[in-house]
């Protein structure tokens, strides 16, 4: 990344900020909080970044706003340096092709009466990439990228499993020749011996075609699999950032702690048990941290005042006025609170 | 953990369990048995489709209409299979079923008091206060602040975590012996999932309920199960004590499955399965149903069935090379 710090990057989001207006009719308000809070990041060609967090952290808002199927209320998107809500227009479209987005749900982000084929087809028309003799050849090519044969092309969607159907939206994705790749919870609901197949075609077609990728997630341990530089977001906003390459062990924020702490693992010796993750309901406080209420280690400063983003370590930026101290320094970790045998977060990843 | 549990009797034994669904007859449930002892949780995992979810709904009662049963499946002496006797079922076992999807399985129209008191109302309270009194029980016992509120609202002003929350409350109501859980959390966003499982793991204890759990995710199964059950197109491929069959696998099924899980501190890529679960109606019957993708097959897998083999005590595995430690080797050279 650092390499990178004189290169412009592909795809850059500055103080993303959107609150849902919630309607006239409803008597009590949904929430003072916006959805999405001042959110900032750089990403680079062939490189992939993490986003984790609970549901309702913002994550998908966050997309949305990156693919323009919302508007951020403030805040810039940047495509190559080009903010691209400033455009209208043809203009506007030529730079919506560059950044495409995989959904979560393969079973209904594809129409059931397109056959494979004229779903691609779609794409390449509407942008105008190939012409009419180009198609199938194009088509083609799109499938075998993703792993399908030639065959499936005049299928439907219902004649596909949960697996082969992401590899088609994403075949759509790729049929944009986008610069950026959102994977909105993509592999979520796949089995784990398909979701590592789509997880490899990411990390190939990152390889392959210098694509640059958003993977969000709310399993982190998934999200570190995948990318080397990881967002942890709470209540629409980013409370860490990391890099991923020395471990999630260096979390240094009480969320991604609790997010670690509640990912059940496989390691032998530790008798698993289900941290208690605290106080789940009643939304967050108007004033200070929004993650106060369920924070071991908030203290009075955390009522009046809301951290601001700060670099602890190189490229390590924490939310928090109390982040955790280095592991070694030996302080009660967050889950060793409320009864649940702490963990051990040093064993590795045992034998396997 | 499961030391012992040969000889003590079991509380839930099915044993050679099929089933067959539609008219084409497709054969989703092939021959499942397992025994699990009075008040001790058995996991079944498996991808979709591999029939886990089908197996407990048929220990239910809740098979799809037209579908055919062979087998036996008994709870405390009480016949799970047999379909005419809900009465006695209800009274000799009383088992209970918590599904995936809470938001399905709430009526929008009852308030969730009114859902758990007509249960409660169906099995013994059959005065109105009393059901009542003991809804807002439940709906204590399952973790829910501010009941006597809470009753009186409806199923979409709750989280999902609540409303599964509530579907514990339901099937507690039944006052079960036996409780079978459907992917209880895997709707549930990771935070909530762990407030989930350990009210589920905590109740379990408390009321020495048998449980079986089915889920896609070894870690939950590690963290709530004595023993576990792997899965694959209709058949039990591996099981066993769940530390055995989760760190000393002898299926090259459940070997393969556990690499493709992401785990702390790795990065690149996930070794994964190639090919795809097979389509059951497509399944030849000689052979085993992982042959086709997996990397230690050999002639004789794909032509002659294949038996349970036992490995250690309590831990078996249908492979021809379960008790040959070449398979072993393989694994910590990959």
């Amino acid at each position: 990344m650092n390499a990178n710090a004189t290169v412009q990057p592909v795809l850059a989001a500055v103080n993303l900020t959107k609150t849902f207006q919630e309607p006239r009719w409803l008597k009590k308000p949904l929430a003072k909080r916006p959805a999405l809070e001042d959110v900032s990041f750089e990403l680079h060609r062939g490189d992939i970044l993490g986003i984790a967090g609970e549901s309702g952290s913002g994550k998908s808002t966050l997309a949305r706003c990156l693919t323009g199927l919302e508007r951020p209320d403030r805040g810039r998107v940047l495509l190559d340096g080009v903010e691209v809500f400033a455009l209208d227009g043809e203009r506007l479209r030529r730079q919506r092709r560059r950044i495409q987005i995989v959904f979560q749900d393969p079973f209904a982000s594809l129409n059931p009466r397109l056959s494979v084929r004229s779903a691609i087809e779609e794409v390449l028309q509407v942008h105008h990439l190939v012409d009419k003799q180009g198609l199938s050849a194009r088509t083609r090519e799109l499938l075998e990228v993703v792993g399908l044969r030639e065959a499936d092309a005049d299928r439907y969607p219902a004649d596909f499993s949960g697996g082969q159907r992401q590899r088609i939206c994403l075949a759509r994705a790729l049929a944009a020749s986008p610069d950026v790749l959102i994977a909105d919870e993509a592999v979520s609901s796949l089995d784990v011996s398909i979701q590592a197949q789509v997880v490899n075609l990411l990390l190939d077609l990152k390889e392959e075609l210098g694509l640059a990728i958003v993977f969000i997630s709310h399993d982190l341990h998934l999200v570190q699999q995948v990318a080397p530089r990881i967002l942890v977001m709470f209540a629409g906003r980013v409370v860490e950032c990391l890099p991923s390459g020395s471990g999630l062990d260096q979390a240094r924020h009480p969320y991604s702690e609790l997010l670690l702490a509640a990912l059940p693992r496989l390691d032998e010796g530790s008798s698993l048990m289900f941290p208690d993750v605290g106080d789940l309901g009643g939304g967050f406080p108007d004033e200070g941290c929004p993650f106060r209420p369920r924070c071991v280690r908030a203290a009075d400063l955390c009522a009046i005042l809301d951290p601001e983003l700060r670099e602890i370590d190189s490229e390590h930026l924490v939310a928090c006025h109390r982040p955790r101290k280095s592991r070694e320094m030996g302080e009660q970790s967050l889950i060793d609170q409320g009864g649940a045998s702490s963990v051990s977060h040093k064993s590795s990843s045992s034998e396997r | 953990m499961c030391a012992g549990s040969s000889v003590e009797p079991s509380s839930l034994s099915v044993s050679d369990l099929h089933m067959w669904v539609g008219a084409s007859g497709k054969h989703i449930v092939r021959g499942v048995s397992f025994d699990i002892p009075s008040g001790s949780a058995f996991g079944l995992v498996g991808e979709s489709g591999s029939g886990k979810s089908m197996t407990i709904r048929t220990l239910m009662g809740l098979q799809p209409r037209g579908s055919r049963i062979k087998g036996r499946a008994t709870f405390e002496d009480a016949d799970l299979l047999n379909q005419h006797s809900w009465k006695a079922r209800r009274r000799k076992a009383p088992v209970a079923m918590v599904f995936q999807d809470p938001t399905s399985s709430l009526n929008p129209l009852l308030t969730v008091g009114d859902a758990i008191a007509q249960v409660c109302r169906s099995h013994g309270d059959s005065k109105q206060r009393a059901a009542r009194t003991r809804s807002l029980a439940l709906l204590t016992r399952v973790g829910i602040r501010d009941p006597e509120e809470s009753y009186r609202a409806y199923p979409h002003q709750f989280s999902g975590g609540m409303r599964q929350r509530v579907l514990i409350a339901m099937a507690l109501a039944v006052r079960p012996r036996l409780l079978l859980a459907d992917e209880p959390t895997t709707a549930l966003d990771v935070v909530v999932q762990a407030g989930i499982l350990r009210l589920l793991d905590g109740i379990r204890r408390e009321e020495s309920m048998s449980l079986v759990l089915v889920s896609h995710d070894f870690a939950i199964v590690a963290g709530m199960c004595e023993r576990v059950g792997v899965m694959y197109a209709g058949e039990l491929l591996e099981d066993g004590p769940v530390r055995e069959v989760l760190f000393r696998p002898r299926h090259p099924y459940t070997q393969a499955l556990l690499r493709s899980v992401p785990e702390n501190n790795r990065s690149g890529r996930l070794p994964s399965i190639r090919g795809a679960p097979p389509d059951l109606s497509e399944l030849s019957a000689a052979g085993c149903s992982f042959a086709p993708r997996c990397d230690h097959a050999v002639a004789r897998c794909h032509t002659s069935p294949i038996a349970l083999v036992r490995v250690r005590p309590g831990h078996a595995a249908r492979c021809v090379f379960a008790t040959d430690d070449s398979t072993e080797r393989v694994r910590a050279s990959t």
